[in-house]
């Protein structure tokens, strides 16, 4: 019986191992194309507003980002008549991508200053826009539904 | 008690021969121990990024001033050796229709509100921008709005006297349509005009007319009317003469013949997509391009 109950425990815990390993591959070991992420997300959720591919140039004025950080990127953004925004990026490395993400924050920094005192509904969806990053990519999706929103992001890495 | 005691007894013994007699089994459980704390500690650290990056950090932006625009410093300098050069290099041999296609404004400043912004983000221009979503012609000399290189914050009014252009254009005042009284306006818009012509003393100076919104948005609106953006086009074509500065009227490059915004070029009545802003654009090339 005790020999039982030794042999459930280690199971459990063997268990409990793999799913753990599953998990970080499952993150850490896709890796998506920054275009057909960013086109994938304008598709698959409703905006408001009529959102434009920006070329690379357009994204340097947006994002305080060093251009060496980045091996690909892609952003779609608004009018101006709303704060709605998709931007992904691929990073050279982990800390690239660390700072690749301090400079969408600054983004988002910039948007709600800018969205306050002008068009302050457009602040709900700057409240806690979706901002995170898989791997080596980083995304930022400014959009009215954040649970939505990350379950594309999620969909983009399964 | 006694046999409580015995017990105890009894168990530790057990462990000490099961212990003894299944080393192996220690050995596993040992490193699936160190096996799950690495793994652990792995999947720890992934969900605090993750966690990390998926909350604003609201601390930063409430320590931020109300109005915002980086200063662009990505964008080559408008008065930069090289960009002078091709301007007067073309100035020599003539420019020539193809030349106009071929502008990027390098040697330009723009200045406005948010729909400048939406040319600096669409038109694919070189030229340096000094924009703010709700610049008003009273607040460009008061709210910080440009993010110098060394982090300060400055507003329109300082920054565009750092640099010099060959030319300088400016649209502001719809979001001045609300205001009262018209003749403060211009009293303002005066007042920046002739800062911005000390600042640039060698540029030609362009003041833009207000461009249409849609006729849905002129019916429903008090504020945003067509009627009101004729009316303050006219008195800034008065005061751009007055002050001998040039007049370009860019609405008519996106009006529709209605002479509303067509409906097609935006989507809230107001603010221009990609292809009115490069309607925008060509007007510029071809009314100012060398």
């Amino acid at each position: 019986m005790r020999r039982i109950k030794q042999l459930g425990i280690w199971l459990g815990m063997a268990v409990m191992l793999m799913a753990v390993c599953t998990g970080c591959t499952a993150h850490a070991g896709k890796e998506v194309d920054p275009v057909q992420a960013a086109e994938q997300l304008k598709q698959a959720l409703e905006w408001q507003d009529t959102l434009t591919r920006l070329d690379d140039g357009a994204i340097a004025l947006l994002y305080n980002i060093r251009q060496e950080d980045v091996s690909a990127q892609c952003v779609y953004a608004s009018t101006g008549a709303t704060a709605e925004e998709v931007a992904v990026f691929t990073a050279t490395d982990d800390e690239a991508a660390e700072r690749i993400l301090q400079g969408a924050q600054a983004r988002v920094t910039e948007l709600r200053s800018g969205f306050e005192n002008y068009v302050p509904q457009e602040m709900q969806k700057l409240a806690n826009p979706v901002l995170c990053v898989r791997g080596n990519t980083v995304i930022l999706c400014i959009h009215s539904d954040n649970e939505r929103a990350l379950e594309e992001i999620d969909a983009l890495f399964q | 008690m006694r046999m409580g005691v015995r017990r105890r007894y009894e168990r530790r013994s057990y462990r000490k021969r099961y212990r003894i007699r299944h080393p192996w089994r220690t050995i596993s459980l040992v490193c699936i121990c160190a096996l799950l704390y690495v793994g652990g500690t792995v999947m720890a650290q992934r969900l605090t990024k993750q966690g990390e990056s998926q909350q604003e950090k609201a601390p930063v932006a409430t320590e931020q001033p109300a109005l915002q625009a980086r200063a662009d410093g990505q964008t080559p300098p408008a008065a930069s050796p090289a960009a002078t050069d091709q301007v007067a290099a073309n100035k020599n041999k003539g420019a020539s229709a193809s030349d106009a296609q071929q502008d990027k404004f390098a040697d330009a400043l723009f200045i406005g509100d948010s729909r400048t912004e939406g040319l600096k983000l669409y038109a694919g221009l070189q030229a340096k921008f000094l924009t703010a979503k709700g610049m008003m012609v009273n607040t460009i000399f008061t709210k910080p709005a440009v993010t110098t290189a060394d982090g300060q914050k400055i507003t329109i009014g300082q920054a565009m006297a750092e640099g010099q252009y060959k030319r300088v254009y400016v649209m502001l005042g719809v979001n001045e349509l609300g205001w009262v009284h018209s003749d403060q306006f211009i009293a303002y818009y005066t007042t920046f005009v002739r800062e911005l012509k000390q600042a640039q003393p060698s540029a030609t100076i362009y003041v833009q007319s207000i461009l249409p919104v849609t006729r849905a948005k002129s019916q429903s609106s008090d504020v945003y009317t067509n009627e009101k953006i004729d009316d303050y086009n006219a008195r800034i074509r008065e005061m751009a003469q007055r002050e001998g500065v040039q007049y370009l009227d860019v609405a008519q490059a996106v009006r529709g013949a209605d002479g509303a915004l067509p409906e097609e070029a935006t989507t809230d009545g107001v603010h221009l997509n990609k292809a009115y802003c490069q309607k925008w654009t060509d007007f510029l090339r071809q009314k100012t391009s060398r």
